[in-house]
């Protein structure tokens, strides 16, 4: 039984390679590349319908693939001698019989991969449900399933970990606890691979991220690497007009969401300050927005939805054009929808709208 | 395959289902037997009545049935399919271990309808001063044939789950099967001269007594040739579901 943490070179390592799945009429995953690093807990992000649980389906032999391989380990998930002992995996929380105990739900893996039957009760403490262990799954509550499916998950004490939404369903002490639960198992050696819509989640455990649009991979890497120098600053004032000029001199770059507001990059707080007082502008806030991965997903994911890259185009150095930040006017020969009404000077689109960052698919 | 056969026993025995079925099967089979012992008032009904009075095949083969299809379709039913794929990706080790833990148990489920059988006709047909003979008019072969058939519908109904795969649907397709649609097949010309190789007729061969085996338009098989083609029929479904669940299990 491999031990978790002995470097026995890429024992714990998920290769995806050009993976595609076409159910019928969709193309679910479309050629998708990545690679999952022991020892490190890994974010599988995506809108829904994205093809995260296709994907992991896919890894774990459920879903047979129109093209391209998945390993873990360097074999195929049919291909494992042991699969228990080398993965762990949770896909949906309610894939229990209603009417057995917990404990005989994991006793029945237990059975079927020759582990002892005490790794069941050992599993169940575990994850903090020693004593619910004999009452049947259909009184447990959504966050006891989770925590079920999750204790199935270590019965082999396996060295991946696939997870699909586990943090559905939990609480705020669940949360936490499965936040710590995480960094445990990476720190242990573990290879963790966890899809999850809750953003903030997997920014406080994740090292890196798998960012899925459509089928098709739009980012991998560490958060650290993707978020890197996209922290902004947000300047507002009842008349920045005159700060413009200073701030572009000074190397900032930005947009404005509205007449009274500056998102300004490249410059930190001290310097923007210090150029309103020397401009003599009056502020109104001057803070620090950190660019975060909720910011980074929706800026990846969010054309797909909107149809028309609003005010995500790069804009150029301030103190230019008066409708920065606007998306520009309308190409030649674009004819406005019927009912379409001009937006009123300084409009922008509600939320957020980063610049100077264009997806590159297939990085 | 040990400890995927315990796996099942375990599954099965974790919740009720197996309790509520054996129950229901020898409710029916006391039903049946009370019945034809009740009317059975001679030594000539008696020897008529052989295959109702100790055919338990006739009356368990039902609930053996039900049991080897829920065996297999309550786990697409619960997805509890998803985490058994996991410990075990091979599907043809899933559905053969289930074939043999439900062979098994569904030969529990026979023995006891036999054991009930005697228990309720022997003393019975004695007090109303018939001579039983157990060893003659062919009883040994209708308990022993009876017991093998009722067992092997286990191995049809895992056959018929990992098919189907939907519960209500396997259920009720092959209860109307071989309550009535089978029933029909074997009096349409033609199509009943297969009748005996379909798998109600390939068990009642097995059920029939030398006396009843010809009948007007077709004979039933031998009971070994009626057991041979009942497992293959079993063994051609379950051979279709493993092909069906190589595909996709979500």
């Amino acid at each position: 039984m491999p031990q978790p943490g002995t470097p026995s070179a890429d024992a714990g390592r998920i290769v995806v390679t050009d993976l595609s799945k076409q159910f019928k009429n969709v193309l679910a995953v479309n050629r998708l590349s990545f690679t999952v690093e022991p020892g490190s807990v890994t974010g599988f992000l995506g809108p829904n319908g994205a093809g995260k649980t296709t994907t992991l389906r896919m890894l774990l032999g459920l879903i047979q693939p129109t093209g391209g391989t998945a390993t873990i380990g360097g074999q195929r998930y049919s291909a494992l001698h042991d699969p228990l002992r080398l993965v762990g995996a949770a896909l949906e929380a309610s894939s229990f019989h209603p009417a057995r105990t917990g404990r005989n739900h994991l006793r029945i893996y237990c059975a079927a991969a020759g582990l002892p039957d005490r790794r069941a009760d050992e599993v169940l403490d575990l994850v903090g449900l020693g004593n619910a262990g004999k009452r049947k799954v259909r009184g447990y509550s959504m966050g006891m399933r989770q925590r079920l499916g999750l204790a199935a998950t270590l019965l082999g004490d396996p060295r991946v970990l696939i997870l699909d939404e586990p943090a559905n369903g939990l609480d705020p002490e669940g949360i936490r606890w499965l936040r710590g639960f995480f960094t445990q198992l990476a720190s242990e050696g573990r290879t963790v691979l966890v899809s999850s819509h809750q953003l903030a989640e997997i920014q406080a455990v994740a090292d890196r991220v798998v960012i899925l649009n459509r089928g098709t991979l739009v980012r991998s890497g560490s958060i650290a690497e993707l978020t890197a120098g996209q922290d902004s600053v947000i300047v507002r004032g009842p008349n920045l007009e005159p700060l413009l000029p200073a701030l572009a001199s000074a190397g900032g770059t930005g947009q404005r969401p509205d007449a009274n507001t500056v998102e300004v990059r490249g410059l930190d707080l001290a310097q923007i300050g210090h150029l309103a007082f020397t401009s003599n502008v009056e502020l109104h806030e001057l803070s620090e927005r950190r660019f975060d991965l909720e910011q980074l997903f929706f800026s990846l994911t969010q054309g797909e939805y909107t149809g028309q890259s609003m005010g995500a185009a790069p804009v150029g150095p301030m103190g230019g054009t008066p409708s920065l930040g606007q998306g520009g006017t309308p190409p030649a020969g674009y004819q406005q929808p019927p009912g379409y009404q001009a937006p009123p000077p300084g409009y922008a689109p509600p939320g957020y709208a980063q610049p100077g960052y264009t997806p590159e698919a297939g990085r | 395959m040990t400890n995927l056969i315990r796996a099942e026993f375990r599954k099965l025995f974790t919740t009720q289902v197996w309790f509520w079925l054996l129950i229901a099967s020898l409710a029916l089979t006391s039903l049946v037997v009370i019945a034809n012992v009740a009317t059975t008032e001679s030594q000539f009904q008696y020897i008529q009545n052989v295959s109702n009075i100790y055919g338990v095949a006739g009356s368990a083969y039902i609930f053996v049935l039900v049991l080897g299809i829920l065996g297999i379709t309550a786990e697409f039913r619960h997805q509890t399919i998803t985490p058994t794929l996991l410990a075990t990706p091979s599907r043809a080790a899933v559905v053969g271990s289930k074939l043999i833990a439900y062979l098994l148990i569904g030969a529990v489920y026979a023995a006891a309808g036999v054991v009930l059988t005697l228990a309720i006709a022997v003393p019975w047909l004695s007090s109303k001063g018939i001579e039983l003979n157990l060893g003659d008019h062919g009883i040994p072969r209708t308990l022993i044939s009876g017991f093998i058939a009722a067992s092997l519908f286990a191995l049809v109904g895992v056959g018929i789950g990992a098919l189907l795969t939907n519960q209500a649907a396997a259920i009720t397709l092959s209860i109307v099967y071989f309550l009535v649609i089978e029933g029909l097949l074997s009096i349409i010309p033609y199509v009943r001269d297969a009748y005996p190789y379909l798998p109600g007729g390939a068990a009642a061969a097995m059920r029939v007594t030398e006396a009843e085996r010809d009948q007007e338009y077709w004979s039933y098989l031998s009971p070994v040739a009626g057991g041979v083609v009942l497992v293959a029929w079993a063994l051609l479904f379950s051979a279709a579901g493993v092909w069906r669940m190589r595909r996709d299990v979500s």
